[in-house]
């Protein structure tokens, strides 16, 4: 058995940050990359999930404490990272939009600091770029996954220099970051942790050892405990663990979806494939077909690893120990991907660390010959069109969000205007309990109301039927006088959710408390154009 | 160990075929990572759920209940052991049936006397345990292997899937591993009686002991086939003692629904017995043929295709191969035409799998074919993970395990030539 990095022998392949034109490179890549995120800022398409994350730290900063005063099934750390944003910066959705841009521009220049340790630099330099034009601006919204996948990027560079350097404080870091990741979003981070477990494994295979582990675990602790402390004194430490443990028996059944699914309803696929001359329709393919390629890449490491655990046993590549650790964290992190919902959206935000795979495949050495060496540049133009075509889809989506919306929470764009927001800003108090059902928490966040209940949405089929009773009656005991009321919600569930049980769908208790106990004051179109029926009490006049 | 021929290969022959048994560990070598991780992965979300109850080990565990409680008489009843199971365990809708012959319950005897949420983990323990004497048992004849890397043997048994779903599911076919790994090392101790008499202590799965001795029998081993008709009198008669004459002839009669008896969708949810997930003839032809062929069709299929390769094998293996080697396609033959196979049972598979791996002797052609589909059917079982629906496909390759232990000269003659006993036999 040997250390992978001995001290005194050279390193098998140079730290990219000691080489300064390296360093500007990479520094270059994220102020461009910021620069160019600015076109997302606050272009708000109204997507469900955004709001989920602001509404709890809006909570937070309200003085409530998560899963003792409000419900959510996320680990922590996204919701206190956003309120604490909002305290230093001040309470609005374009400050934590700004995260999500420093978030995407250090995603491409960690992807390219990770990619130029065995790629070239015009390779490794592509893909900061196309990190930045795709990955991000794919789901621009405030979520806790682009939250976790900055800890895990974090995590992997932490990683990468440990084992360059084996110094103690590079395994620490590596381990505070992959706990921060767990922190963020536990199926990432547990799927972060199995990655490195299958890195030490791989390496001992090898005969090789990696060093310092005790540090790397210590690292990890430290945030747990931290974490742990402050909930035990807060009194919230049982209900904290059963949210966090709820996904397992409720997230799974609605949100099982084939792997690679592309969540495209029947307009889009139409859309996308069927509308338009053969040129136009070739072009839209080519656009969408990274999402096909990218579901693939972890597949594709897992192979690698394969092959790498066997160089590195065989000592025949000095890049051997670095691949066998990015395809381990791959796979850890493809196995959190199956296991909670293995659709495009989860593989795209964990697309910095699965473009290292492309990268090597568009680097690939030592195979300059026969078909290889025919296709590869073939696959280049490939990959630089098709994943620019996708990157400039995008772009082009957000500057054509030209309707301005002055929310409670700050200006924000959108390509329609909504009338959602600005009937119910008109018709509530900032403060004010309305319910907003089933399922956009963003509203609550923008209009500067909030949920009556300890849930700020529901979703059918993964939501108990218990949950469904708690809105209820904070609805009855709370005297709410107004719901908004997505009555065709049920049409994005074969779409989003192809999985909710039937029964979930047709057995509505809330839906039908609201139609007995409400009356329809008049329908709003949103900016993604959906309908919401500005709903309230029947004893009460509508506005 | 070598399952094939004399060391008397040549040198350049040698050294090429070892660079093929090279490659081939190399593959297991570079996939132990992920066959750890997906066993890590399985575990943690199997055991919670199996804790509560939701695992095979509910039904032996009721079974050495029942025993312990003076109920061995209602052993085979349906009603009983689903109230009991609902009671001691978890109530659920439907109850897995204990069909196995009654002598295994007293062995959980001691387990009932735990609550359920205490006797699963120390179940799990006990196979642990019975796992780690198994490989103890085969690992002098897996130097090649151990030369590989010291931990490579061991590491091989632990990441087995079927045997990690046999300890996941608290079953009894790490057991059966245990018994066929005794006989086998008792084998090449040229000690045919006592090989018999362990194996036929694997009656408990009867469907595939019967075929792993019934090859001995074609190949006139007097000895072990004497020692297994005494074990099996005396665990029929233990079994008969137990429940009665009345509650075996019951059990005979709950076999034939479980087995030729279950022509719907409705039967095999109730069991919970799918034939499509198995990996032997019968699965293959359930799995290809379940919706085009009437449900006779199949089981006449079934029959039929499974005498024809029990026939072929016991045509094809000459008289003088030794004892101790015919053990491995008596292994896989058992597997393939048994007519009930769940994945935990494919832990036996070790056996053949990893000795066949070590595999040194053979010509070269014979050698590689022998090595990778080792191989294959090391890694086939990953199928539950990627397609469990066509778990049956996995029959392909222990099918052509089985012809690459066929082939002329695959399997030694006789210690002389090593085959497989290595250092042992000399």
């Amino acid at each position: 058995m040997s250390a992978v990095a001995e001290p005194k022998a050279p390193p098998a392949i140079g730290p990219a940050s000691k080489l300064v034109p390296e360093r500007w490179t990479a520094v270059l890549l994220f102020i461009g990359s910021c620069l160019y995120l600015l076109a997302f800022l606050n272009v708000v398409n109204m997507e469900p999930d955004e709001g989920i994350v602001l509404s709890g730290a809006q909570r937070i900063l309200e003085g409530q404490i998560p899963y003792r005063d409000f419900f959510s099934f996320y680990t922590p750390g996204s919701f206190y990272f956003t309120a604490l944003l909002f305290k230093v910066f001040g309470n609005s959705i374009v400050v934590a939009r700004a995260a999500m841009v420093f978030f995407g521009a250090s995603f491409a220049a960690l992807t390219y600091v990770l990619a130029r340790r065995t790629c070239s630099q015009a390779i490794a330099s592509l893909m900061g770029i196309l990190v930045a034009m795709t990955v991000v601006p794919s789901r621009f919204l405030v979520l806790h996954n682009w939250d976790s996948t900055f800890w895990a990027c974090l995590a992997t560079y932490c990683a990468v220099r440990w084992l360059e350097s084996s110094q103690r404080v590079w395994a620490f870091a590596a381990g505070s970051f992959a706990s921060l990741t767990f922190l963020s979003e536990q199926s990432k981070g547990a799927g972060l942790y199995l990655g490195f477990v299958i890195a030490i494994l791989a390496f001992a295979i090898s005969g090789e050892r990696l060093p310092r582990i005790r540090a790397l675990i210590l690292g990890a602790l430290c945030p747990l405990i931290l974490t742990l402390t402050y909930f035990g004194s807060r009194r919230a430490i049982g209900s904290m663990f059963s949210a966090c443990v709820w996904p397992l028996r409720h997230y799974s059944a609605a949100n099982r979806v084939p792997f690679g699914h592309q969540n495209w309803s029947d307009e889009a696929r139409e859309m996308l494939f069927h509308a338009g001359s053969f040129g136009i329709r070739a072009v839209k393919f080519l656009a969408v077909s990274p999402g096909f390629v990218v579901p693939v890449l972890p597949l594709i490491a897992a192979g690698l690893l394969v092959f790498w655990t066997i160089q590195l046993r065989r000592k025949q590549n000095p890049t051997a120990a670095y691949r066998v650790l990015i395809c381990s964290v791959i796979c850890g992190l493809l196995v959190s991907v199956i296991v909670v919902r293995a659709d495009i959206i989860h593989f795209m935000y964990l697309a910095p660390l699965f473009y290292l795979v492309l990268a090597w495949i568009l680097d690939v050495q030592g195979l300059n010959r026969g078909v290889v060496k025919v296709i590869r540049p073939y696959v280049r133009v490939y990959v630089v069109v098709a994943f620019g075509l996708m990157g400039v889809a995008l772009l082009v989506s957000a500057l054509g969000a030209h309707v301005q919306v002055e929310t409670r929470r700050g200006l924000i764009r959108s390509r329609e205007k909504d009338f959602a927001i600005v009937y119910t800003q008109d018709h509530t108090m900032a403060g004010e309990e309305i319910l907003v059902y089933p399922y956009l928490p963003l509203y609550y966040y923008l209009t500067g109301t909030r949920s009556p209940s300890r849930y700020d949405f529901f979703q059918p089929g993964m939501n108990t039927s218990e949950q469904a009773q708690e809105i209820i009656h904070s609805l009855q005991a709370d005297g709410v006088r107004t719901v908004l009321f997505e009555s065709a919600f049920a049409e994005k569930i074969p779409i989003s959710w192809p999985g909710t049980p039937l029964s979930a769908i047709v057995k509505d208790p809330v839906a039908d408390y609201i139609v007995r106990n409400f009356r329809v004051c008049r329908s709003l179109r949103s900016a993604a154009g959906w309908d919401f029926l500005y709903m309230s009490r029947k004893d009460l006049q509508c506005p | 160990m070598s399952v094939s021929t004399p060391k008397a290969a040549s040198a350049p022959a040698e050294k090429h075929s070892s660079i093929r048994n090279s490659r081939a560990h190399d593959l297991l070598l570079g996939t132990l990572p992920l066959l750890f991780a997906a066993n890590l992965c399985l575990w943690s979300v199997f055991f919670p759920e199996a804790r509560r109850g939701h695992a095979d080990f509910r039904q032996l565990y009721v079974a050495g209940y029942m025993v312990r409680t003076g109920q061995s008489h209602q052993l085979y009843d349906y009603g009983v052991q689903h109230q009991l199971e609902d009671e001691l365990v978890s109530p659920e809708k439907l109850s897995l049936p204990f069909n196995h012959l009654a002598f295994e319950a007293l062995l959980f005897v001691p387990l009932s006397l735990l609550p359920y949420r205490w006797a699963y983990p120390a179940s799990i323990l006990v196979n642990l345990s019975l796992l780690l004497i198994s490989y103890r048992l085969l690992s002098p004849y897996l130097p090649d292997l151990r030369q590989r890397w010291r931990w490579f043997p061991l590491c091989l048994f632990l990441a087995f899937l079927p045997a990690q779903i046999a300890l996941m599911q608290g079953q009894d076919s790490i057991l059966l591993l245990l018994i066929l790994a005794a006989a086998y090392a008792l084998l090449i101790k040229h000690r045919d009686l006592a090989a018999g008499v362990v194996a036929g202590l694997g009656l408990f799965k009867f469907q595939l002991v019967l075929p792993f001795a019934a090859i001995y029998l074609l190949r006139r081993r007097w000895k072990l086939c004497a020692g297994f008709a005494g074990s099996a009198i005396v665990t029929a008669s233990v079994s008969a003692a137990l429940v009665g004459f009345e509650q075996m002839s019951h059990y005979v009669r709950s076999l034939g629904s479980m087995s030729v008896g279950l022509t719907s969708s409705a039967d095999q949810f109730r069991y919970g017995i799918f034939p499509g997930h198995m990996a032997n003839v019968r699965g293959l032809i359930y799995g290809l043929a379940a919706e085009r062929w009437p449900n006779t069709y199949m089981q006449i299929a079934t029959v039929t295709l499974s005498v024809i390769i029990f026939g072929l094998v016991a045509l094809s293996l000459r008289k003088e191969v030794h004892p101790a080697a015919l053990a491995l396609p008596a292994t896989v033959v058992a597997v393939l035409v048994s007519y009930h196979v769940l994945t935990h049972d494919l832990s036996v598979l070790l056996i053949p799998a990893l000795l066949t791996l070590e595999s040194t002797g053979a010509g070269l052609h014979a050698r590689k074919l022998l090595v990778w589909s080792a191989v294959a059917v090391y890694l086939a079982p990953l199928c539950l993970l990627i397609a469990p629906r066509h778990f049956y496909v996995v029959a392909l390759p222990i099918a052509l395990l089985l012809s690459a232990l066929l082939q002329p000269h695959a399997i030694s003659r006789g210690p002389e030539t090593d085959v497989g006993l290595g250092s042992e036999l000399n």
